[in-house]
């Protein structure tokens, strides 16, 4: 019996806010509809091609924004699941929320249909820096959602902040940090901004009409003081960018770092399973013609690199996909170490050993030998780990360990 | 006329010689078209300089022979025999090969500009070789012209009757029939006996692949024909000649037989370039002169530097591209080495800057190599503690300071001509780079030339840049060896995270060695993308550092968010930063883009 997490993608919001360049767009109440029955097709798809009924210990519902579907279409997804896998008796249920589309009577209901968990991307306490970003909803609306979910009965909160805005200063920066910190979520998340190419606010960059970005130097020391600020608040750092207190880590994502499979379903949504990573088709309308009205029972398997899998399976199976990639035992061992050093506990050497039977020091001796004289990892008690230091040159380290 | 029909009288065997830019090869052009060779229409401009390269930067690099035939005013005819000279001073060794070939020469000077300081050297050297030597003065078209005062000059400098010095615009085509009764009437015809065993010096070659080596000849006594049976002197090699011929503009035209006072060309099946080497005798085997021509002392290379492929996957095409460059050019010296950073090479000696920049040229251009050349050197002689001496040509190789017991350098005597405005700044300069001052001698009020004892070292550097920068254009220089003489000289190493870097070591003066080192590193810091960790960039004189830059450490370079499991994504990521760094050579935990060697190592800088 394995573990097994599961991905939802919801591929819609209210408006795309200017930074955002995910898979999600605004759309129509049928719209929403017709891909919610579609998902729930896809569940079961995938339900019979896990024929073993791993142990689902995961979901994470993502977006866009799931919270503009209805709590009803969201039961409906989750009811779903449950139909279709087994989960565990203690399963960590995510659904990512923003503020100015729940109210707290969605929220009540949204926790009776399963979800323990909601993630709220506020991103920022200050009504200036929320209207740049072209979020919908105002820092006051933030605090409200934040509370109304604890009267609704949620005892797992996230909260999403981003840094390192245009124009921002350290000490707004620090403001918004204790504004979260003041509202006592179990866990935070704080990324800092990048500007992804194509989207408004990168045009908007190019074209002059934004604020100075902060340079890196401020943007690491708004990292740093991160970490100082909520460690004081109780919240400790366990990943690049993730802060929690004790116990409420996110079992979902630790689950990407560490190599456990997943499946990922709905639009453009990435799954790892059975060493293949693949993607789903990112276009709307092959999705929905595949997950459709259609008859499924005529789905043939062509040339797929899935062994023994139910002849229900393969409708998952055959699905249209952006990329599918086997990985080989370098890919996983590449994967085992940079996924594995996002986190601050690092990886294990004996683990890697366990799994690849080639010690770490075998593959990466060299490579460890450089990192450590750099001062960017440190190797203590059969683990390895980035330093403050590494963490700031992260992709030039990682990328060191691609073989 | 068939070729036997020429009187030896009429036969005048001459060359051009000239400052650079003072205008040999359109003179020789357009002697070539009023000699009736060739038609107007056929004519390229500067037909004797067939390289590409010679062509683009307006310099004669390989000596080359026309000959022309002159209908003169008194009613004979003459066969000219035109040997083309490169009036480069670091061609100096081709320029007396050529002059050895000749009875006269002409001395081309620059109406506007008069004098300059090539102009003394290749004079002096065509005395040397008793050649007789007339005057023009060219360039008489321009407003600036001062033919007068120039025809002084040469009379009071050179000691060289001007009164009738032709007045010629070689671009325009005026006086150049002037010219060619001068040379009927002023260069003697060459002594020697057609009926004596054959003697004719080599004075230039070049390989062919089909008609194996192509040997240069002037025929000092005797006949050379085809089918006769050849020895050269000095190798001992003996041959049959196949064919002999004279010089067409730019191609080689076959001949029954040369003759005593000729100049022209044989071929032999002769394979290899060494059996008929330059300065070598040509005589009959059968019938073999009494004794050898003097022949010439072989070239010295003078500047030595490492000649890398950027692609190290080529290195056997540059040793196939110095291979076939040294056939025709015997002075390009090269040996193997290999350099941490830069992989296998050679070590390629050069008779000077120019030299080497040319062959550099050519390299990349005839051969299609991407060059990475480090610091050009030149020749030190080590004095050992155990009595014995060795010739430094690499850095790298200089031993261990404690078996030193001293070093030398080579010393060259220059002159540089300079309007007397810029004699300060001039001056300056020679003293910057440990110029030993001689004296000044005046041409007249307003030009003068300044004699210095300047380290070779130091000139090949940057000197003709910073001499044209602070003379604005109007300084020229000539320089020749004089001798070795000792200094206080150390080896200069820079070093990348405490690691020496092979490529970028030097030998420089003690004095120097601080200034040099601080622009090493501070061009190198330039040229190195930063790391994970901070960088210093040293420079170091026997252990010592002397001075230091740092590269700062990459600040952030971190991608916060991995969405949604999207992992193949972040790996992309990675997988083009992992590509962008195995274009780089690592060397001391440094990876280093080869770029930034060539950009560090690249010749003529400003600084």
């Amino acid at each position: 019996m394995k573990n097994l997490s599961l991905y939802l993608h919801i591929p819609f919001c209210v408006r795309k806010c200017r930074y955002c360049d995910f898979l999600s767009g605004p759309a129509d109440e049928a719209a929403r509809q017709r891909y919610a029955k579609a998902l729930c097709r896809e569940i079961r798809a995938a339900g019979e091609f896990c024929r073993e009924k791993e142990t689902v210990t995961t979901v994470y519902l993502g977006g866009g924004t799931p919270s503009v579907l209805a709590p009803v279409q969201i039961r409906k997804i989750l009811d779903t699941v449950r139909e279709c896998f087994s989960l565990e008796e203690n399963v960590e249920i995510t659904m990512e929320i923003n503020p100015g589309t729940v109210t707290e009577e969605d929220l009540r209901s949204l926790r009776a249909a399963g979800i323990n968990r909601l993630s709220v991307g506020v991103q920022s306490f200050r009504d200036d820096e929320l209207k740049l970003l072209g979020r919908i909803h105002t820092a006051e609306e933030a605090k409200d959602v934040m509370r109304a979910a604890r009267r609704a009965g949620f005892s797992n909160l996230s909260l999403d902040l981003i840094s390192a805005l245009p124009g921002q200063k350290l000490e707004d920066f620090i403001f918004n940090l204790e504004e979260a910190a003041a509202l006592r979520p179990e866990h935070i998340s704080v990324y800092s901004l990048i500007l992804e190419e194509g989207t408004p606010l990168a045009r908007m960059a190019q074209e002059g009409q934004l604020p100075p970005l902060p340079g890196d130097e401020l943007d690491r020391e708004m990292y740093h003081e991160t970490a100082k600020i909520l460690a004081r608040h109780g919240y400790h750092r366990y990943e690049i960018s993730n802060y929690a207190m004790d116990g409420f880590e996110s079992r979902h994502n630790s689950g990407y770092w560490t190599g456990r499979e997943y499946l990922g379903l709905g639009l453009g949504a990435s799954s790892y399973f059975g060493g293949v990573r693949f993607r789903g088709t990112a276009s709307m309308g092959e999705y929905l013609g595949y997950y459709g009205e259609k008859d499924l029972s005529s789905v043939k398997v062509e040339g797929t690199d899935f062994s023994s899998i139910s002849q229900e399976g393969t409708v998952f199976a055959d699905a249209p996909r952006e990329e599918m990639e086997q990985l080989s035992e370098e890919d996983r061992m590449a994967e085992f170490m940079f996924l594995g050093l996002r986190m601050t506990r690092g990886v294990s050497e004996n683990e890697f050993l366990e799994r690849f039977g080639a010690s770490m020091e075998d593959i990466y001796g060299k490579v460890l030998q450089r990192h450590l004289a750099a001062g960017v990892i440190e190797r203590t008690d059969g683990r390895v780990f980035l330093t403050e230091r590494g963490i700031d040159v992260s992709n030039a380290v990682m990328a060191d360990y691609l073989l | 006329m068939t070729d036997t029909s020429v009187l030896q009288k009429h036969i005048r065997n001459f060359c051009i010689v000239a400052h650079i830019d003072h205008g040999k090869s359109t003179l020789a052009d357009r002697m070539i078209e009023k000699t009736g060779v060739l038609t107007s229409r056929e004519m390229q401009s500067q037909v004797l300089d067939n390289m590409d390269l010679e062509r683009e930067r307006g310099i004669t690099i390989k000596s080359q022979a026309v000959r022309l035939i002159y209908q003169a005013k008194d009613g004979q005819e003459y066969m000219f025999n035109l040997i083309d000279t490169p009036g480069h001073v670091d061609f100096n060794y081709e320029v007396s090969r050529s002059l050895a070939a000749c009875d006269g020469a002409i001395l081309v000077v620059d109406a506007t500009q008069g004098i300059q300081a090539q102009t003394l050297a290749n004079v002096y050297l065509a005395l040397d070789h008793d050649l007789d030597v007339f005057p023009v003065i060219n360039k008489i078209d321009l407003p600036s012209a001062r033919p007068d005062e120039v025809k002084k000059e040469i009379e009071d400098v050179i000691g060289l009757e001007a009164e009738d010095a032709p007045l010629i615009s070689a671009k325009q085509g005026i006086g150049i029939e002037d010219v060619l009764e001068e040379v009927v009437t002023k260069i003697p015809a060459p002594d020697g006996d057609s009926d004596a065993p054959l003697k004719a010096l080599i004075f230039d070659s070049l390989y062919d692949s089909y008609k194996g080596v192509i040997v240069f000849v002037r025929l000092r006594d005797g006949r050379l024909k085809k089918g006769m049976k050849v020895r050269m002197c000095a190798s001992g090699a003996e041959a049959e000649v196949v064919e002999v011929g004279y010089f067409g503009p730019g191609q080689f035209l076959p001949c029954d037989e040369l003759s005593a006072g000729m100049v022209g060309y044989f071929t032999a099946s002769i394979k290899n370039i060494r059996d008929a080497r330059v300065g070598d005798t040509v005589t009959e085997s059968v019938r073999p002169c009494e004794e050898a021509l003097p022949g010439y002392k072989k070239a010295q290379p003078m500047v030595y530097c490492g000649v890398y492929p950027s692609d190290t996957q080529r290195y056997p095409d540059l040793k196939d591209a110095l291979e076939k460059l040294q056939l025709n050019d015997a002075s390009l010296f090269f040996e193997p080495e290999s350099s941490l950073a830069l992989g296998f090479g050679f070590r390629c000696g050069f008779l000077g800057l120019l030299h080497m920049e040319v062959i550099l040229e050519r390299l990349e251009r005839e051969y299609d190599l991407d060059l990475i050349a480090t610091a050009p050197g030149v020749v030190y002689r080590i004095f050992k503690t155990d009595g014995t001496m060795m010739e430094l040509t690499n850095p790298s190789n200089l031993p261990d300071e404690t078996l030193i017991e001293h070093m030398e350098e080579p010393i060259v005597s220059a002159e540089i001509m300079v309007t007397t405005e810029f004699i300060g700044s001039i001056m300056q300069l020679c003293q910057e780079r440990r110029g030993r001052y001689l004296g000044t001698e005046y041409i007249e009020q307003t030009r003068a030339i300044l004699r210095y004892e300047l380290p070779l070292g130091e000139i090949i550097y940057d000197f003709f840049d910073a001499l044209k920068s602070r003379s604005k254009g109007y300084a020229s220089f000539d320089y020749e060896l004089k001798n070795y003489e000792p200094a206080k000289l150390v080896k200069l190493d820079i070093l990348v995270n405490k690691t020496p870097v092979d490529a970028l070591s030097f030998i420089v003066h003690a004095d120097g060695a601080y200034e040099r080192g601080r622009k090493m590193c501070e061009k190198l810091k330039d040229e190195i993308p930063r790391q994970l960790f901070e960088v210093p960039i040293q420079a170091a004189v026997g252990g010592r550092v002397i001075a230091r830059e740092t590269v700062r450490a990459v600040r952030k370079d971190v991608l916060a968010k991995c969405y949604g499991g999207d992992i193949s994504r972040k790996k992309k990521l990675l997988e083009k930063q992992k590509e962008g760094k195995k274009r780089m050579q690592t060397i001391g935990n440094v990876e280093i883009p080869k770029e930034a060697f060539i950009n560090v190592l690249k010749l003529g800088e400003n600084d």
